[in-house]
């Protein structure tokens, strides 16, 4: 092979790899935790970074979604009154335990991967 | 305590095993579960004010805005079902019974108030369980009255494992003193 020609092979195998497409990002998700029966359904929710969770009160009561005293990564819904919502995004990876201030008996765990969304 | 716990489950075992039409009706559910609800907002308003740790008087606060939420629900149904709730012999043995704490409680101070408050809603919140169970859900007839029943029903049972939580922290405390 001559030198033009095995610069023109390098060049098209090169095109070709930079032409093959990378796997999509996946969108940011909401996920939904209904509060419901004095529980958080689903009690463990996984999801990915970037994603977000929706808590819905559809409880007789009102409720909050609150990490406990001392957390590294916090965050605290305050009242959910029955009927309302409220909705938080995980741009941190991690294991967020939290409960019902109201209720400390309710609990939950948001997981959040490592692997990025949006 | 106990004596008035046993004519609560006395009065509702009597209501509930006549034949239907001597048994228990929705307008004398509707009345035992506002009386049950009412019970526990008043012990809960003494105690918000009145016990001696943060923690009971958090729990007595939170039991006053949750009965009153149920309470105002049960009232709205009602109205719209258009029943009146009718006093039996059952919600005056609870009133009885609520009266009769909260007069015993007001003889009290400091922890010995906390434990027999604490005390009383354990007590107290398993025998509305237990009622609602045998008797109160599966004696109503009108399908939305028994849906709200069950839907309050894990109120009841959160508010009875938070109670045993506190109850639990409270003996633990006890026995650290000197």
């Amino acid at each position: 092979m001559s030198g033009r020609q095995l610069i023109a092979a390098v060049a098209v195998l090169a095109g070709s790899v930079a032409i093959s497409p990378a796997p999509p990002v996946p969108k940011p998700v909401t996920h939904t935790v209904v509060i419901e029966g004095m529980e958080f359904r689903p009690g463990t929710l996984s999801i990915r970074r970037g994603d977000s969770v929706r808590w819905v009160n559809k409880d007789i009561v009102e409720h909050t979604a609150t990490t406990p005293q001392g957390s590294k990564r916090p965050f605290d819904s305050r009242m959910i009154r029955a009927g309302n919502s409220w909705k938080r995004t995980f741009t941190q990876a991690g294991t967020y335990d939290y409960l019902c201030t109201y209720h400390p008996t309710m609990k939950g765990v948001i997981r959040v991967g490592a692997g990025r969304a949006g | 305590m106990r004596f008035s716990a046993m004519i609560f489950a006395a009065s509702l075992t009597a209501a509930a095993s006549g034949t239907h039409a001597q048994g228990i009706d929705d307008a004398q559910i509707a009345a035992i579960v506002v009386t049950a609800n009412q019970v526990d907002i008043d012990a809960g308003k003494l105690a918000q004010e009145r016990a001696n740790s943060p923690e009971v008087r958090k729990f007595a606060a939170r039991m006053v805005i949750d009965h009153e939420g149920v309470n105002k629900q049960a009232a709205a149904l009602a109205a719209r079902l258009k029943v009146t709730p009718q006093e039996n012999d059952t919600s005056r043995a609870l009133k009885a019974g609520g009266d009769k704490n909260v007069a015993h409680l007001k003889t009290l101070s400091g922890a010995a108030f906390d434990k027999a408050y604490i005390d009383h809603e354990v007590a107290y919140h398993g025998q509305v369980l237990d009622a609602l169970d045998r008797t109160l859900i599966p004696s109503a007839s009108n399908a939305e009255l028994k849906a709200l029943l069950v839907k309050v029903r894990p109120a009841f049972v959160a508010h009875l494992e938070h109670a045993k939580q506190i109850q639990a922290s409270l003996a633990a405390a006890r026995k650290d003193q000197p």
